[in-house]
């Protein structure tokens, strides 16, 4: 009779830890039409995945996936249903699929001391990388990458000559490629100590013949300073539906530190291979503030990030302050209208999704909520949407996955 | 050493990961370098070996003397010894416990040197950037700074610049800069899991500065 109850519970603490594996694995989705990248308390990363980002609460333990903190990071492609980056303890760039238990590199290509600028798709499966030297930040390389075989098709130098020898560091805003033309937005900076440094009072455009990688022609405009930022971490620029391309300079002090410059919108016609001398919507003299993330909601509309510099101190506590605002922008008319919603924290974030007339917005609040709140692009109605947990300290990242 | 000590060694080293060959190395390496720690006693040992060599002789000497027959001489010789030592040993306890900020207070300068510099304590490890200085208390969690520093708890500790400023939770596991930034005037503290949050190109100083990838 004892060694029947022995038994018994042998089998009854079995049953419950298999159900409870069961559990474990069914409650972390590896694909679904969202991603959502979180940076916890406990110091670690998470990858969130659901088909629903509109209504719904979800704890990061068990519905995440804990991904690595060392060799994985934010600032990483999402592209139908793959994650892409630089792995830069290996000095490869990787491809990654969703496991139950983590990201799993399924395809690797050697990129020794490189890292990304900026990212463009030529074709919903060709890639275009734009890459900067680890050390000097000078030396650019470009890599056209086919993401389903995963082979590069062609890869080279791009120079783009040091205009000041006092600026010698290269940021990349943006890259555009039309026609046989790539056009690049960039600027230079130039670093007084390790947290020192300010941004050059230009922007510059070079056009680049595509057949042979050659410049031919630069621009400078000096209407602001650090055009657009790196992509693979926020968003700062887009083509509308007529193939007109807008970005927004960012020289505040999280991206250009020359924060006399103003915060704007600019615009390059479709045809055009110039930024309009005609158009800029400057954004620092209608909020008083810099701004960082620029997204398209369709027609005129787009939404901008803009820090509050009243309520941080310096670029020490800039990501830990409660102070972000989002604001409705109207590209022709140049209206603006600040959204009702609560303050957000984290600089630099890609906190804003647009999918089927919605804007879907991430924010981490002043009372530990962390949550999506959708901007209803019709009917200009703001409501809240998916919550999660508040082992969460920042949702980073939130993309269409599959 | 042919192998070349950056972080990521390091960081193994400290996260019990690298290979033998790496732990040998980073230890010669270690052995190589000697923080300034200001203590009357060449180490913790010979410190404590003359207070034992002090108990045993006042101890000896008390049972000696209670096994003598009494004498009602209040000033004898002996009695007079060891209110002698008693006097020393409250003496010494006063000076050291007057000292003990002054004792705890570890020093560490690189200020003379452009190449990084490795600490390894009981409570926490430091790499001194260029030409970088520490003044560490770690009983009060004061670290007066200066230059870039790279710091890596192996505790939980509060954690401060001056004995006045705010105070920080610094967590084992995590690594904090302490930075000097001209532009703000004041030496700030930012982990390693907030990097990515500053400008990309404090970001690249401070990985080309700390060997970081």
């Amino acid at each position: 009779m004892q060694q029947k109850k022995v038994l018994f519970a042998l089998l009854l603490i079995i049953c419950c830890f298999m159900t409870s594996c069961t559990e474990q694995a069914t409650t972390r989705q590896t694909q679904g039409k969202y991603s959502l990248f979180t940076m916890n308390k406990d110091l670690g990363n998470t990858l969130l995945i659901t088909d629903n980002i509109s209504s719904d609460s979800l704890a990061i333990n068990p519905h995440g996936i804990t991904v690595p903190n060392t060799d994985f990071d934010r600032s990483v492609i999402v592209h139908k249903g793959y994650y892409y980056q630089i792995d830069a303890i290996n000095e490869v760039f990787a491809k990654y699929k969703l496991t139950p238990k983590g990201v799993e590199k399924v395809d690797q290509l050697p990129m020794v001391n490189r890292h990304i600028e900026n990212v463009s798709w030529l074709s919903p499966d060709t890639l275009f990388l734009i890459t900067l030297d680890d050390k000097s930040y000078s030396y650019i390389n470009y890599y056209i990458i086919a993401v389903n075989d995963f082979k590069i098709v062609k890869q080279g130098q791009i120079n783009l000559p040091i205009d000041n020898p006092e600026f010698p560091i290269i940021s990349i805003g943006f890259s555009i490629i039309k026609n046989s033309k790539l056009l690049i937005g960039y600027c230079f900076n130039k670093i007084y100590n390790t947290t020192d440094f300010t941004t050059s009072d230009y922007m510059y455009l070079a056009e680049i013949d595509t057949t042979n990688m050659q410049v031919e022609k630069i621009l400078k405009d000096a209407r602001s300073s650090y055009p657009g930022g790196i992509n693979t971490v926020q968003s700062y620029s887009f083509k509308d539906s007529s193939g007109d391309f807008y970005f927004m300079s960012c020289p505040g002090v999280a991206l250009g530190n020359n924060t006399k410059m103003p915060t704007a919108i600019f615009r390059i016609k479709d045809k055009a291979s110039i930024i309009d001398p005609t158009y800029m919507i400057n954004l620092s003299e209608k909020t008083g503030n810099h701004a960082y993330g620029f997204w398209f909601l369709g027609k005129d509309q787009a939404i901008i990030r803009s820090e509050r510099k009243d309520l941080y101190t310096d670029f020490s506590d800039h990501h830990s302050t409660y102070q972000f605002e989002y604001y409705l922008i109207n590209l022709k008319s140049q209206e603006i209208a600040k959204l009702a919603l609560p303050y957000d924290k984290g600089t630099r974030k890609e906190s804003v999704l647009v999918s089927n007339n919605k804007a879907y917005i991430t924010i981490d609040d002043k009372d530990d909520n962390h949550q999506v709140w959708i901007y209803d692009i019709l009917t200009r109605k703001i409501s809240e949407g998916l919550k999660l947990d508040n082992q969460v300290d920042f949702i980073v990242r939130i993309d269409k996955f599959n | 050493m042919n192998m070349k000590i950056d972080y990521k060694v390091i960081e193994r080293y400290h996260l019990n990961q690298c290979t033998p060959q790496e732990r040998l190395m980073v230890e010669q390496w270690l052995d190589e370098g000697l923080d300034d720690f200001e203590t009357p006693f060449a180490t913790v040992n010979e410190k404590k070996q003359v207070g034992e060599e002090i108990w045993n002789e006042l101890h000896a000497f008390m049972e000696e003397d209670t096994n003598r027959p009494k004498t009602k001489n209040l000033f004898s010789f002996k009695r007079v010894s060891v209110a002698a030592a008693i006097l020393a040993i409250v003496s010494l306890a006063a000076i050291t416990l007057k000292n003990n900020a002054h004792f705890s207070d570890a020093l560490f300068d690189n200020s003379t040197n452009s190449n990084l510099k490795y600490i390894d304590k009981n409570n926490y490890e430091l790499i001194l950037g260029s030409y970088a200085s520490a003044r560490v208390n770690i009983k009060t969690g004061v670290f007066d700074t200066s230059g870039d520093i790279m710091l890596i708890p192996k505790k939980d500790f509060l954690f401060s610049f001056s004995k006045n400023s705010v105070k920080k939770a610094l967590k084992n596991g995590e690594i904090y800069f302490l930075l000097k930034s001209s532009s703000i005037g004041r030496p700030i503290i930012i982990s390693k899991t907030e990097l990515t949050f500053l400008a990309p190109t404090i970001q690249q100083q401070l990985k080309m500065q700390f060997n970081i990838s």
